[in-house]
């Protein structure tokens, strides 16, 4: 899957599992306000311009396991109820988790911050395994 | 040139000047797709199109008035937009635009490898089954802005053979979140999200 300009899947709701793996993403990125009610996989996403989250709300497991974010990356005001998992993730501009709230496991094992990260009023009721790199 | 034993569809018999052989797949009368066959088999095909049949376009070539016509032949909803049972798009390449706002699909809609050389539109469509775009590309503008995917979504990296294509347009809600949306480096705050529900 090759989205060579922008995809915009805002306000999208998704009831089932949503399966992004690998996906190249060449232009902007926007799920504004998304709703993804089962598992929702980016694992090796390549987004290669701006990638937006920002309010969207991941209900169930929420995997960006080796995703790649080489512009900014916004997923501010998102909920995730489901676990979070990052691990690996690499974002070479800003990162924005400012006010998230990550009502599961929040995983950013590995990942590398090339840039800013914010989490500015982000909430983790659950817990957060980080070992994150920065560049 | 497309071969039915690696589709794995009959494909359309039609060769153009270069000798390669058409992918799409064949209508049930005939020995050519959608997109080449005899008028008066494509209305017939339409006819069974509006008789809620299946919606096979494996392969084909689909022209922005093609798929107008495809459209126009399947029922509608009380808000006048198409209704498609199973959709069968694998493999298809969409040459113009591909409007399929406001579509529902009730039954599975398969768009694997699916090439769409223009805009792709899809925003506000209802997938009541699974829809796969496995390994489907994308050259204009993607807009999935409002859809409702009631059942499983794919959309993998993949490696599907190539073959048909679809449109652009002014999409409405795409791209918000743009890299000017971003705070500033170095100040990464929270007024500087995007408001809640701005995309409509």
């Amino acid at each position: 899957m090759v989205f060579h300009r922008e995809a915009g899947f805002d306000e999208a709701t998704f009831n089932g599992e949503t399966g992004f793996d690998g996906a190249t993403f060449n232009g902007e990125a926007g799920f504004v306000g998304a709703t993804f009610q089962g598992w929702a996989q980016f694992e090796r996403a390549s987004f290669r311009d701006s990638a937006g989250f920002p309010w969207a709300t991941f209900q169930d497991l929420a995997g960006f396991v080796g995703a790649s974010f080489q512009e900014g990356a916004v997923f501010g005001g998102a909920a995730f109820h489901g676990d979070a998992k990052f691990d690996g993730a690499t974002f070479q501009d800003g990162a924005v988790f400012d006010v998230v709230t990550f009502h599961g496991w929040a995983r950013f094992d590995g990942v590398t911050f090339q840039d800013l990260a914010g989490f500015v009023g982000a909430t983790f009721e659950d817990g957060c395994g980080s070992s994150a790199g920065t560049g | 040139m497309a071969d039915t034993a690696v589709l794995g569809w009959e494909v359309c018999a039609e060769v153009d000047s270069d000798g390669l052989r058409c992918g799409g797949v064949r209508l049930a009368a005939g020995d050519r797709c959608l997109a080449h066959a005899a008028e008066q088999d494509v209305v017939v095909e339409l006819k069974r199109l509006s008789d809620g049949g299946v919606l096979d376009a494996r392969g084909v070539p689909i022209t922005s008035r093609l798929l107008d016509r495809l459209l126009d032949a399947v029922p509608r909803n009380d808000n006048n937009r198409p209704v498609l049972n199973a959709a069968r798009f694998d493999g298809a390449t969409f040459q113009g635009e591909a409007a399929f706002t406001s579509a529902t699909f009730r039954g599975k809609a398969r768009f694997d490898g699916a090439t769409f050389q223009d805009w792709a539109g899809f925003n506000r469509a209802t997938f009541l089954s699974e829809v796969g775009f496995d390994g489907a590309t994308f050259h204009g503008k993607a807009g999935f802005g409002g859809a409702s995917f009631r059942s499983g979504a794919a959309f993998h990296w993949g490696d599907l053979p190539r073959r048909g294509q679809v449109w652009r347009g002014d999409l409405p809600a795409l791209g918000r979140v743009l890299r000017s949306d971003l705070p500033p480096r170095g100040r990464v705050q929270q007024g500087g999200l995007p408001p809640r529900g701005r995309v409509r």
